[in-house]
């Protein structure tokens, strides 16, 4: 690739129609989320619904962050997510 | 993924790499980083700054609309000096166009500062901002278990649809918007998985 053959990349700048948007899914808005973690495990139980049956219990706020953690991964190891690794640079 | 992160981006000139941060992007930032600063291209004629399909988004509007909605991320690249390089906008609630009873991340903006653009200025800045933010769009897609599943709505131009087939993305569909006909693309889980192989973040 020559220096100025890069090409600079876009999307159009429109929202998704309605029919792309889950209808499932609630507002998040009043969640207080204190941490990344926090939002992503909120995020995560929101998306699959399956899983607040198994995790409903969970107080977030009341948690460290070791257990936070711990939980996260019992999630992701119910989704199939596999960890990510830090790239090697 | 926890912010601010570290990536690579490279010198266009040198093509040496140098670290810059991975930010979430705030309103006030992207008025003062992108808004007030992107456009400012000494040399480059009003009439060809006009011609870019972006030169009309507001990003701290955009941004300050959904201050409140957890389900949209906007990230940026900064530099260590402080200047804005590219920005993306996607949103996590939303379905793959492929097949719709499966979730997908939909980008709804995504761009490279003007001075990084080789079709725009003679040297450009940083190459691989784009790039760079496209894969964090793929790698918060299979965090939330969507397999890296991403589409996008594109401008219908060779040079942009082959950016994103050379990446794996496929034409699913198009889309009109009054005369324009617009390409609707979408990054299949095993075309995602694949990527993310390759860049080292799954075995």
């Amino acid at each position: 690739m020559s220096k100025k053959s890069e090409f600079a990349p876009a999307a159009v700048g429109r929202p998704p129609k309605c029919s792309q948007i889950r209808a499932d899914l609630g507002d998040l808005s009043h969640v207080d989320a204190k941490s990344e973690i926090d939002l992503h495990i909120v995020r995560l139980l929101a998306l699959n619904p399956s899983l607040k049956v198994r995790f409903r219990n969970q107080e977030l706020a009341s948690l460290d962050i070791s257990t936070k953690e711990a939980l996260l991964d019992d999630i992701n190891s119910v989704l199939g997510i596999r960890p990510l690794r830090k790239r090697k640079t | 993924m926890t912010f601010p992160a570290k990536v690579q981006l490279m010198v266009a000139d040198t093509e040496e790499c140098v670290e810059a941060l991975l930010v979430e992007l705030t309103t006030r930032e992207a008025k003062a980083g992108i808004d007030s600063r992107w456009w400012v291209l000494p040399g480059v004629e009003k009439r060809r700054k006009f011609q870019e399909k972006d030169h009309h988004w507001r990003w701290g509007d955009r941004i300050v609309r959904l201050t409140n909605d957890k389900w949209h991320r906007c990230l940026a690249i900064k530099t260590t000096a402080g200047t804005i390089e590219g920005a993306i906008l996607y949103w996590l609630n939303t379905l793959s166009a492929v097949n719709p009873v499966r979730g997908a991340v939909y980008i709804k903006s995504l761009a490279t500062a003007p001075h990084n653009r080789a079709s725009l200025v003679d040297m450009p800045h940083f190459r691989g901002v784009g790039q760079t933010l496209l894969l964090k769009a793929v790698l918060d897609s299979y965090r939330n278990g969507f397999g890296g599943r991403v589409t996008l709505e594109s401008f219908n131009d060779s040079s942009t649809i082959a950016f994103y087939e050379n990446r794996g993305f496929e034409i699913v569909r198009y889309d009109v918007d009054g005369e324009e006909r617009l390409p609707i693309l979408e990054l299949s889980s095993e075309a995602a998985e694949g990527w993310l192989q390759a860049e080292g973040f799954l075995e």
